[in-house]
């Protein structure tokens, strides 16, 4: 068994002892689930680099799945934080056993080198999300979200399914590395080699939240109780980057002349939805829904290069991505909970009523526009810089103009927040007090956001570094 | 030269083709036939244990009672009620009677006496009883009588949740066996009484048995007839031929979970003195009809015996004590296995 | 030809099956074609020589899944005119889009017919099967447990919900009673009338 297994290995045990834990002292759920996500990031880190392919890569780590798991494990770590007031109501046990499996599965996701674990590890965590978004059983908007979200990634998952069958078909294997050789050969049928991709390129965009395979993330966002939208919009957006990495990035290395043309198509509609779909929106997490489709287009922009530097580009934007969510959706919980509002007109006066979130949010919402110094700038930078790399000039450029126009909105919340006068459910709303804990892992969000953004050298380094070798020489 | 080639391919075909019908015949006649004796005889039982002396009027002690019955059945009108699904209705009876039928084509009379000696017999055995609910539910659907609805689905939860605990039985029999198919499943079990797998999986032989019983619907398990409560269940809008069919199916299943009981746990066609009696030792059908006769029995008895369950006692006591129960042994049985235990493993 | 006869046979079925499926207004039917489906892609594995697939897949999917699939469809009441005009309404849309995929994915797949896939070995191959799983794919197979132990953990969920005020029988607490908590023997003086209060005098008598 390899050390590098460690860390999911702990994570899928954890998984069972929450399950008992649930049963017996409820109260212990959630400080055991960070206990045992902080002990995987530790292992990870500490077996991380002990890379290699076991089993005809059905597990792999390499420096990229080394990079990203302990991200993931961080990641999953806030979005439980920050939702733990609100879902403190619901069966604890299930709902931190329903987590760590979800993050099983984005561990086990990144470290496949195989169409099967792929698969299996995509499955898990999708699975996982589902049952987390309904788990809220008086929530009729959940329950609605929740089959929305079932159907279409039921729907999705059978799409990329097809990919894999046919993939497998026209290679004859599920080792990604032995499919990108066997499809840069000469002996690979073009025709089924498109219908592959494309199946499996459809799936993937569903899963990434892409436009035009976008229309459930809006609905699901602003169905879901916020704790299950931020822990849906964080960390499983970089696996599904990583879904796309490793399935097309490395196993149809070979075959950028087909699926590039394909990415600049739905990095452009997603970059264009994204903007304009989230302008007229009232309700803050669908804002932050269409701003979600709007990022994954910009994380395609590097993606679509092909190279070990755009997916650098790409991985460095998903991981800024992740904290800016993170940040934002921690807000839009508390908010939540103090004033059981998720309009954005009742931001209003936010600065007034607590300074400290109104700059967390100030700060994150700039971010997410591109303002610099902040992290979501240098993020868009570098993915551009990869676009441009890869020849796609026009398409940088339109990006950056789409991005002008969803400044606009991202702007609009840190009007509302400052300058306009605090309504009704602001005014009236009675004093909760935010569990410390939360406020100073917020403050540590936002000091990220600026601090990153100031000094991404580091960050960027480790991107590029993790990307190395990710790749077959060619 | 093709032309004879391929007519005598032809002929080859249809002469297989009619010794595989023989065959057949030959494994559903006597089925048949011990079903119409099997109600004789359950009448006969049940009658002599509540002191009664059962069906004595129609030949010489009623031995002649089935034939009657049969013909009363079959010259009778077959009702369809006015807006049941008429289609549905009809074919209910035979998706009941075939899989119970069908079954026998991997069950071994004698060493290498299957309809069809396969691999994954054992398999099989599986996919067809599990096949066997579709004609109760249909019929209970089809017949648009709520009283024959309810027993459908009493019937299907029932038999669902009876199965997961009859596959984990048969896991027992596999593992001890290393085999899927019957025949080698027996041969395993060769070597005197002390061999048969009932010692060593004497629970996991118990529960195949009551799973079996509450499989066919035979009481304590007859909740989808359930006469004080939903009248006849699921056949209660069937006359004649139709209620002939379900009559047959119920029976011929009851026979082969006696005869899938004595295979799998009791050493099948193996006699009990093997090796130590000369003649009483020697293997045979006859071995096996007496094991399958006494299972049979048992189901008689039963019937005499228990009241019977609620339907939540049912349901609990495949859920929650057959399951754990069967998965309990069988990790047991992973280390006597790991450690080889006794004459079995 | 003839020796493929069965082939063509099952995927004729099959085909037919998954039409009815599509096209059937009544659910209870719909249910039922694909059971014949499911038994139809079984004949066509056993064919091929997957005869642990064909019989798992008839066990799982006809006998337990398909099972319970009908019970639900038969307990919901189904408006069949409903779906039976939502559906006439979607069909051109839906069969123009079926015909089309299909033929951009045979003109694109024609080309790999020949050459690629594998033969499955002959006679049995459940040992074979078991092996490989309990090896080399011994970590996926351990992925899928963890499925199956989420898909428990989500249905149950999901769907438990403890009411209040329902009276259910505890066998382990019924097991436990004793006689002390059932029965109370009462000394009552001999010259009482029946079926009045008891007396003060009445004595509670230790058993």
């Amino acid at each position: 068994m390899p050390l590098a297994m460690s860390g999911l290995i702990l994570v899928a045990l954890a998984a069972c002892a929450v399950l008992l834990l649930g049963l017996f002292r409820p109260q212990l759920a959630y400080p055991a689930t960070q206990v045992f996500l902080a002990a995987a990031v530790v292992v990870e880190l500490m077996t991380g680099t002990s890379s290699g392919h076991w089993w005809g890569g059905l597990f792999v780590q390499d420096a990229f799945a080394a990079f990203i798991k302990p991200v993931l494990l961080v990641v999953s770590m806030a979005v439980f934080l920050y939702g733990r007031p609100m879902v403190s109501r619901w069966p604890q046990g299930e709902y931190y056993t329903l987590g760590l499996l979800a993050v099983a599965g984005m561990l086990i996701l990144t470290s496949a080198g195989h169409l099967l674990t792929l698969f299996l590890g995509l499955e898990l965590m999708s699975l996982a999300l589902y049952a987390m978004v309904a788990l809220d059983r008086d929530n009729d908007m959940a329950s609605e979200a929740a089959m929305k979200y079932f159907m279409l990634g039921g729907l999705s998952s059978g799409m990329l399914l097809y990919g894999f069958s046919l993939l497998y078909g026209i290679t004859g294997t599920m080792n990604l590395q032995a499919m990108a050789l066997a499809l840069g050969g000469a002996g690979a049928p073009g025709s089924a080699v498109v219908v592959a991709l494309t199946f499996a390129l459809a799936g993937t965009a569903f899963k990434l939240g892409v436009a035009p395979f976008h229309m459930w993330l809006p609905d699901v966002y602003e169905g879901s109780p916020a704790a299950v939208t931020l822990f849906v919009g964080a960390a499983p957006k970089v696996a599904a980057l990583v879904l796309l990495a490793r399935l097309v990035g490395q196993g149809a290395q070979a075959n950028l002349a087909i699926w590039q043309p394909a990415l600049m198509v739905l990095a452009l509609v997603s970059m264009a939805v994204g903007s304009f779909g989230a302008l007229w929106q009232q309700n803050i997490k669908r804002l932050l829904a269409y701003s979600a489709i709007a990022h994954m287009g910009f994380v395609l922009l590097g993606a679509l290069a092909g190279s070990e530097a755009g997916y650098g580009a790409s991985i460095f934007y998903m991981t800024s991505y992740a904290v800016m969510s993170t940040a934002a959706f921690g807000v839009v919980l508390v908010v939540c909970q103090m004033a059981q509002t998720e309009r954005i007109a009742d931001y209003a006066g936010l600065a007034e009523r607590s300074p400290w979130l109104a700059a967390v949010m100030m700060l994150t919402m700039f971010s997410l526009a591109g303002v610099p110094p902040l992290l979501g700038f240098m993020a868009k930078l570098e993915v551009i810089r990869a676009a441009v790399g890869a020849g796609a000039v026009r398409l940088a450029v339109l990006a950056v103009l789409l991005s002008v126009v969803a400044a606009f909105y991202y702007l609009r919340v840190v009007k509302v927040m400052y300058m306009d006068a605090p309504t009704v459910a602001l005014g009236r709303s009675p004093d909760v007090t935010v569990p410390a804990d939360i406020k100073l892992v917020l403050g540590l969000n936002g000091a990220m956001i600026l601090l990153l953004g100031m000094m991404p050298g580091h960050v960027l380094h480790w991107c590029q570094q993790a990307l190395r070798g990710f790749l077959l020489p060619s | 030269m093709t032309m004879a080639l391929s007519g005598q391919y032809m002929t080859n075909g249809l002469l297989a083709a009619g010794v595989l019908l023989l065959k057949v015949l030959a494994v559903i006649m006597p089925i048949t036939v011990v079903v119409a004796y099997l109600t004789y005889v359950e009448r006969k039982v049940i009658g002599y244990m509540q002191r009664r002396i059962g069906p004595h009027r129609v030949g010489y002690r009623g031995l002649l009672q089935p034939f009657a019955d049969v013909f009363k059945l079959l010259l009778k009108e077959v009702l369809v009620p006015a807006s049941a699904n008429r289609f549905l209705f009809l074919t209910a009876p035979f998706l009941a009677l075939v899989p119970a039928l069908a079954t026998w084509a991997v069950v071994p009379f004698w060493r290498g006496a299957a309809l069809a000696n396969v691999d994954a017999g054992l398999l099989y055995v599986l996919a067809m009883t599990s096949m066997t609910v579709y004609g109760i539910i249909l019929a209970g659907w089809s017949s648009n009588s709520k009283y024959a609805l309810l027993g459908a689905m009493r019937s299907a939860a029932q038999m669902v949740a009876y199965e997961i605990a009859m596959g984990f039985a048969l896991v027992g029999v596999i593992m001890a066996s290393n085999s899927l198919n019957l025949d080698r499943i027996v041969v395993a079990q060769a070597g005197g009484l002390h061999h048969w797998y009932i010692w060593p999986l004497l629970p996991l032989a118990v529960v195949y048995f009551i799973c079996g019983v509450a499989e066919t619907n035979r009481a304590p398990f007859d909740v989808a007839e359930g006469e004080s409560e939903i009248v006849a269940g699921f056949h209660v809008e069937y006359s004649g031929a139709g209620f002939a069919l379900f009559f047959l199916a119920e029976y011929a299943n009851m026979i082969l979970i006696s005869a899938l009981v004595s295979i799998f746990f009791v050493g099948g066609w193996l006699s009990p003195f093997e090796g130590l009696v000369p003649i009483l030792g020697k293997p045979g059908l006859h071995w096996l009809a007496l094991k399958m006769a006494f299972f049979l029995f048992c189901f008689l008895w039963f019937r005499a015996t228990f009241p019977r369950y609620r339907y939540d006692q049912i349901m609990r006591l495949g859920w929650k004590v057959f399951i754990p129960l069967t998965l309990l042994w069988i990790g047991l049985e992973c280390v006597w296995k790991a450690v080889g235990f006794g004459p079995w493993f | 030809m003839l020796p493929a006869l069965p082939f063509y046979l099952a995927s004729a079925f099959l085909i037919g099956a998954s039409l009815g499926v599509v096209g059937s207004r009544n659910p209870v039917y719909a249910a039922l074609f694909l059971v014949l489906a499911f038994v139809s892609a079984a004949v066509l594995w056993l064919l091929a020589g997957a005869e642990f697939l064909a019989m798992a897949l008839v066990v799982v999917y006809v006998g337990a899944v398909m099972v319970l699939f009908l019970f639900v469809v038969m307990m919901i009441d189904v408006r069949l005119a409903v779906l039976h005009r939502s559906f006439v309404r979607y069909l051109p849309l839906g069969v123009l889009v079926a015909v089309a995929m299909m033929v951009q994915i045979i003109a694109a797949l024609r080309g790999l017919a020949q050459g690629a896939g594998h033969a499955f070995p002959e006679g049995g191959n459940t040992e074979a099967l078991g092996t490989l799983i309990y090896t080399r794919f011994l970590y996926p197979f351990e992925i899928a447990g963890l499925i199956l132990l989420l898909a428990i953990v989500a249905a149950i969920a999901l769907t438990l919900r403890r009411r209040e005020g329902t009276r259910h029988q505890d066998p382990g607490r019924q097991v436990l009673v004793r006689k002390q908590d059932r029965l109370r023997l009462w000394r009552l003086p001999p010259h009482q009338a029946s079926g009045e209060q008891l007396p003060a005098s009445a004595q509670r008598e230790d058993t």
